[in-house]
């Protein structure tokens, strides 16, 4: 196994207004230390247009990118940042349902229920 | 260029009433291993990759966000890996879309086109020839065995026995199969029996407009009950709400006609030609995706050389 090493300038991952105000609400009902835990923005394979994201409140890991805003904390793992860099945030309370939204400028197409998501191609590698 | 290569009658025989051996090592061939290599799969392709043992296996598409065909697959589950394997020219398509959708999950992927050999063998004395008659009826049962010495894995196939081996082995392997009665046939004749049969092929009577349910592909290779998937959205759809626009059919051909020939009902173009054979049994034969305006008992023009084609439900 073969180890590159990249450089890269991430625009960061942000907070809405109304997505800060919730994460900290939830911290603050957990009892939980902002300081070290965050809300985690990760990405997975899966869901009707391939990739689906991953939320979760966590603590911080080996090789996660910490964004810090409103004066919480964002864990990225360093394989999710590319798809999820320059997002934002969100809460939302709609008729569908609460909860976070991710408005990620990385994606090209989104499934009806916007919980899954396709972004641009990358570099091809021969599959022979 | 032909149109149908002419089919030896001495290979037709061998495929419908002995076993033809024809190698099909040039299909595209990958693996996945790895703890979550089972969830990662099911949420990429049509069937449902959870539900496998080892020993069994499963037919599936893979899709575009609008459930169009990118390609189709065989998963194998052979316990410690899944072994995969598509038509040479979906191979990419499915190797980008692994390597691509794998973030997040336990699982690696190894290329195996190069590195492994795979002879089809055909017609009703197959299992007899590759030593196989104890395996399970059903399709895509498969085991570990060995032929010529070399271990291969023996898997079912619908019109008989497939044989993976080490790319390697593959010339001792055929030698030990042809000496156990196999008769080696061109891809061409074997082509016939597929048409007959009523199998389309991704590359030739598939391509990436058709959505499973037009090539009546939602029985072999989609499970509705398996949750999401990239294109579920819509084949779900289609299935419970919708109406299929097009239909693969069988054409009977008064004529030869290349591939790729556009059919019309009347004035209108309903379809082109997929693969077109020279059946010895049924003559000039196509399968097509047409509109569904050109139903069975319907008859086509095809091209502008008056060849004609009648509209029939498949198999042959």
């Amino acid at each position: 196994m073969s180890t590159t090493e990249v450089t890269y300038h991430a625009k960061g991952v942000h907070f809405s207004e109304k997505g800060a105000e919730k994460v900290r609400e939830f911290l603050a009902s957990q009892q939980a230390d902002i300081a070290t835990a965050g809300l985690r923005v990760g990405v997975r394979g899966g869901g009707c247009s391939g990739f689906q994201y991953q939320l979760a409140f966590d603590d911080q890991h080996d090789g996660d990118v910490v964004f810090e805003d409103n004066g919480l904390r964002i864990l990225v793992d360093a394989q999710s940042l590319p798809y999820v860099d320059g997002s934002s945030i969100d809460y939302v309370d709609s008729l569908q349902g609460a909860g976070f939204q991710v408005n990620n400028p990385n994606v090209v197409a989104a499934c009806g229920c916007g919980s899954s998501f396709r972004v641009a191609e990358d570099e091809q590698v021969s599959a022979v | 260029m032909a149109a149908a290569p002419d089919t030896s009658t001495s290979d037709y025989d061998a495929l419908t009433r002995g076993c033809g051996l024809v190698d099909r090592s040039e299909r595209g061939k990958l693996a996945l291993t790895g703890s979550e290599a089972k969830p990662f799969l099911n949420g990429q392709v049509t069937n449902d990759v959870e539900a496998l043992e080892p020993g069994t296996g499963c037919y599936a598409a893979f899709l575009t966000p609008k459930a169009k065909m990118l390609g189709d697959l065989r998963i194998l589950d052979a316990g410690d890996e899944l072994l995969l394997d598509t038509e040479r020219v979906s191979l990419q398509a499915l190797f980008d879309l692994i390597r691509r959708f794998r973030i997040g999950f336990q699982v690696e992927l190894h290329k195996r086109t190069l590195e492994r050999g795979l002879l089809s063998l055909v017609g009703p004395r197959a299992r007899e020839a590759a030593g196989a008659t104890d395996l399970p009826e059903i399709e895509h049962a498969h085991r570990a065995g060995e032929v010529g010495g070399a271990p291969v894995r023996l898997i079912a196939t619908a019109d008989g026995v497939d044989v993976l081996c080490h790319a390697e082995d593959t010339d001792r392997v055929r030698e030990a199969l042809v000496a156990a009665g196999a008769q080696p046939v061109g891809e061409a004749s074997a082509e016939v029996v597929r048409v007959e049969s009523g199998r389309p092929r991704f590359g030739v009577d598939l391509d990436d407009a058709t959505i499973p349910q037009e090539a009546g592909l939602n029985d072999r290779a989609v499970s509705f009950t398996k949750g999401c998937y990239v294109g579920q959205e819509t084949v779900a759809r289609l299935f419970y709400r919708g109406k299929p626009n097009r239909h693969l059919r069988g054409l009977r051909l008064s004529a030869p006609a290349p591939a790729a020939t556009p059919v019309r009902l009347g004035d209108r173009e309903v379809g082109r030609l997929g693969t077109v054979v020279l059946s010895p049994g049924h003559g000039p034969i196509a399968l097509a995706i047409v509109r569904r305006e050109a139903a069975p008992g319907d008859t086509l023009a095809v091209g502008d050389d008056g060849v004609s084609a009648l509209v029939v439900e498949l198999p042959f």
